[in-house]
């Protein structure tokens, strides 16, 4: 790990490169940020941490002229500033990084570094130029991509350091991170943290967002901890510890519970053998290949791998919403099946909660009842017309089942934080009944406190003899949550590993094995 | 109340509009001025809103559910053939008359159609328009095809198979090939005459019953649903493409029955001109009724006001400028469909503080505007067409001109504070 220290026994004297005075910013029916002042010194890593909903991210927008109108003051390098865009944030030095990655797909990696200010020669275009110049940047970040490569082809982690180049090649000296780990594997992360760390020697200024424990406290120089919108507290790291800040974000103590004590597993009942997931057009041809397993009611399966290994795609055969047909055998409660559309998984009682919230599970034009009750509307209905009361009833229920926090049922989905949004598309499946559950990276974006409750959820409903899949990117939640953990590794399924077995160094080397190693034969499909 | 009136806000402003309109109308056209005229004008107005509305509620059911149905307007004349074209080979032979070319032919007597015979041609037109729609969601749901590609082949294909068809089908009954067919029969005249209420009757039935489906059943909340996130919805168990056949089915149906009514209303079916234009007229009258064209918003009772407002103010405009209302109808539908989604549009972001005419291209239209402004004048103008022409257009100069010099003053103030 680099030494931050000279940067911040430095830093003490000088100004402050940032300062936030008073700033307080209202969207219709909250109030995202509640009078905060918080000063930035020059050079220093600095982590702004709270849960989902706290204002790190209106904060943030704020500061990289994302958001334009909000009440109170902005100074930097001393002078006020008010940015209308993100064009003048730039142009004062500062740079965002955001959770979702601006970037056009189509063109390359230089094109988009150098998108709105392209370099030409005799009016025309100059890729060789921009390319080479992205070249040399990524030299700079000690990274390999290919300039010329379109950026759909390339891999989130690719993609993010891309943004990163396109910081550096403007000049700013104040970088803002948005959780940008959330899409990360293990090895990108370590990457993206070799770069940043690099980034801060060279006396750039990082602001960096994240409610992940390990990331804050490996660079940061101080810490601020933001609640509800307001300022908690401003922490010095080497003063503070882990426990402090989960306790200022969360305002409460979490209990490390442990899951998973005194569950036991039931009959099987989901069975699958030798499915594979053709791949046209691959040089690979099966996205997953040969994987058999089962799943026992009242337990939970954890999924692991790396980005790409099929984790979802195997989720999406169990699903029936796979783009290709799955080869093999897949048995539930005893009936073999074969879906073809996610309607036919619903009526058999599979449910899924998909891994892109935004993409793939809200109704943003709707309001938080609309979007419970989208999967069960027909129970709520009266000689063929929904009835509004019934349904208001049902969505209540889940609101209360699941602590869902809102102003109320007909409240904008929109107006809720990532954590509750993500409550309400469980709460639309569970209300299905389902008998399996698969949940592909369901804590995605969402922040501590709500983990935590989502994770006693997931307790809660495998007691009832729910079957349960997961997967995550992060492996302590996997090894807290799960009863066994299956890791695929490119497609295959290379491990297996019962809780007495679970480690993350076990994990992560089935996770990169090539060969697939005979793992412990899913018990006879009649037990 | 206040929930409600923010709930239907969009509802409320266009029936302000369409009584504002109405009464401008009113104090300074003659037409108003007799009750006889008073009554026939609304009479009118309410026959024309009701057949736009009748297939605007197609089109803005497809925008609703996030697609988009180009080929009403042709769909219009082909309904309008199939259904005449059926009423004469259903028709029993006139044995007064006789064929040009073969005296033992005769035409067929469409004078005293017994019930049965518009009945069948009825059903048979509303049968080809499901399959039109049908054919509609195979292409977009199979094959692929984005929906404005699928209909927009429609569009142009459906009024050339219309001309090609009734050309046959005459030459079968009059033994000579021809580009209209007119009916006479005593029931559909009457409807000309004195059926203005018939379409209104269709209208309002047909929105009653689309509110139901779109409001209150699950299959109108999966269309919303589908509209606002098709992939959503197909990963929450929802059939969408079963839904997208009926969305279109739906357009395709309404918009045959627009097709009979207009052909019974004007008495001749002449498929080179009729319901020319009128797919954007719907699609006009949904947007203006508070529709977004990404879909997943939209009201059964806006639709009905986008259409009546549509109306009204071609109606309006027509009576005040002493005019054919046809002449003015492109100009006032484009006009009300940029105002009423740039109002949209404005209403959510920054609205009037925003700055409208910035750098080169607000100059270049703060000049195509007052161009715009002139040239309405000029031509709406009875005499003197050049002088008021030039009049108006340098005055809305002047007034834009202020504007656009105002903000970029703002703007600099801005800067500088």
């Amino acid at each position: 790990m680099p030494q931050p220290t000279q940067n911040s026994a430095g830093a003490k004297e000088v100004s402050p490169i940032v300062q936030v005075e008073s700033v307080t910013k209202r969207f219709p029916g909250v109030v995202a940020l509640d009078d905060v002042s918080l000063h930035v010194r020059r050079g220093e890593f600095h982590a702004i941490c709270g849960e989902n909903g706290a204002g790190k991210s209106t904060l943030m927008k704020i500061l990289s002229g994302v958001i334009p109108d909000y009440e109170g003051r902005v100074l930097v390098r001393g002078r006020p500033v008010r940015f209308s865009g993100t064009r003048d944030a730039e142009a004062a030095g500062i740079s965002i990084i955001h959770q979702e990655l601006n970037l056009v797909e189509q063109l390359s990696s230089a094109a988009n570094i150098f998108l709105g200010r392209e370099k030409t020669s005799l009016g025309l275009l100059d890729d060789r130029a921009m390319e080479r110049e992205a070249r040399s940047l990524f030299e700079q970040l000690d990274c390999d991509i290919n300039p010329a490569r379109p950026v759909r082809e390339l891999r989130v982690g690719d993609q993010q350091l891309i943004e990163i180049a396109k910081a550096l090649s403007l000049e700013s000296d104040i970088l803002i991170m948005d959780e940008p780990t959330s899409a990360l594997t293990e090895s990108e992360v370590e990457r993206l943290f070799r770069v940043v760390a690099r980034l801060h020697e060279q006396g750039v200024t990082i602001l960096y967002i994240s409610h992940k424990m390990d990331e804050i406290f490996r660079l940061s120089d101080r810490i601020t901890v933001l609640r509800d919108g307001k300022l908690v507290r401003t922490l010095d790291r080497r003063e503070t510890s882990r426990r402090e800040v989960t306790h200022l974000m969360v305002g409460r103590e979490i209990e490390s519970v442990e899951f998973g004590g005194g569950r036991s597993a039931g009959d099987p009942i989901l069975y699958v053998e030798k499915l594979s997931l053709p791949w046209p057009g691959h040089a690979r041809q099966w996205r997953l290949e040969n994987i058999s397993f089962e799943l026992r009611r009242g337990e939970v399966v954890g999924l692991a791998g790396l980005m790409g290994a099929g984790r979802t795609e195997l989720l999406e055969c169990l699903f029936g919403s796979s783009d290709e047909r799955p080869q093999g055998k897949i048995v539930l409660d005893g009936k073999e099946v074969a879906f073809s559309h996610p309607s036919e998984a619903k009526a058999a009682r599979v449910a899924m909660v998909n891994e892109d919230r935004k993409q793939f599970g809200l109704f943003a034009q709707m309001n938080v009842r609309e979007n419970i009750t989208m999967c069960t509307l027909d129970r709520s209905t009266q000689g063929g017309l929904v009835s509004t009361r019934r349904e208001r009833a049902a969505a209540l229920e889940s609101i209360d089942q699941l602590g869902v926090r809102c102003s109320g049922p007909e409240a904008a989905v929109t107006s809720l934080s990532g954590g509750n949004q993500q409550k309400c598309v469980i709460a639309r499946w569970l209300k299905t009944d389902p008998k399996v559950l698969l949940l592909d990276d369901p804590t995605r974006g969402v922040d501590v406190g709500a983990k935590a409750e989502l994770y006693k959820i997931i307790d809660a409903l495998c007691r009832k003899g729910l079957g349960i899949i997961v997967t995550s990117s992060e492996l302590p939640e996997l090894i807290t949550l799960c009863d066994r953990i299956l890791v695929l590794c490119e497609g295959r399924l290379t491990g297996q590993l019962t809780r007495p077995e679970f480690s993350e160094q076990r994990i992560m080397e089935y996770a990169t094995m090539r060969e697939v190693v005979p793992s412990s034969p899913p018990d006879a499909a009649g037990e | 109340m206040g929930e409600f009136l923010h709930k239907h806000r969009n509802e409320l402003g266009l029936a302000a509009a369409i009584v504002f309109v109405t009464a401008v109308t009113a104090v300074f056209s003659d037409a108003y001025h007799s009750g006889e005229g008073r009554i026939e004008v609304a009479r009118i107005i309410f026959r024309d809103t009701a057949m736009l509305g009748i297939f605007a509620l197609g089109a803005a059911i497809v925008i609703i559910a996030g697609g988009i149905d180009l080929s009403s307007g042709s769909l219009i004349a082909f309904s309008g053939t199939v259904f005449f074209g059926m009423l004469i080979l259903l028709a029993p032979d006139d044995p007064t008359t006789r064929w040009a070319g073969d005296p033992e032919r005769h035409f067929p007597d469409t004078e005293n159609l017994s019930l049965w015979i518009p009945a069948a041609a009825l059903l048979v037109t509303l049968g080809v328009a499901f399959l039109v729609g049908s054919f509609h969601a195979w292409l977009i749901t199979v094959i692929e095809l984005p929906p404005f590609v699928a209909t927009l082949a429609s569009l142009v294909g459906l009024r050339s198979l219309a001309r090609l068809l009734i050309q046959d089908v005459t030459a079968i009954e009059y033994g000579q090939r021809q580009s209209t067919i007119t009916i006479n029969d005593e029931l559909l005249t009457s409807i000309s005459r004195e059926g203005w209420w018939v379409s209104c009757v269709v209208w309002v039935v047909l929105s009653a019953a689309l509110w139901l489906l779109l409001s209150r059943t699950v299959v109108g909340r999966h269309l919303y649903a589908m509209g606002g996130n098709e992939e959503a919805a197909r990963l929450s168990g929802i059939r969408t493409d079963r839904l997208k056949w009926l969305a279109y089915c739906i357009s395709s149906m309404t918009a045959a029955l627009a097709g009979i009514l207009y052909a019974c209303y004007i008495g001749t079916t002449s498929p080179a001109t009729d319901g020319m234009g009128y797919e954007l007229n719907a699609i006009a009258a949904a947007v203006v009724g508070g529709c977004s064209l990404a879909g997943g918003i939209g009201t059964i009772a806006g639709v009905m006001l986008g259409a009546m407002f549509l109306r009204v103010v071609i109606d309006s405009v027509a009576k005040l400028f002493r005019s054919q209302p046809d002449l003015f109808e492109g100009v006032v539908v484009g006009m009300l469909v940029v105002l009423a989604v740039a109002f949209n549009s404005l209403r959510g972001r920054g609205g009037l503080k925003k700055q409208f005419f910035p750098g080169t291209l607000g100059l270049l239209n703060v000049l195509i505007l007052s161009g715009l402004a002139g040239v309405m004048t000029s031509v709406t103008s009875q005499d003197d067409k050049l002088r008021y022409g030039l009049l108006v257009g340098l005055s809305t100069l002047v007034i834009l001109g202020g504007k656009a010099v105002a903000e970029r003053i703002a703007s600099r103030r801005g800067e500088a504070a």
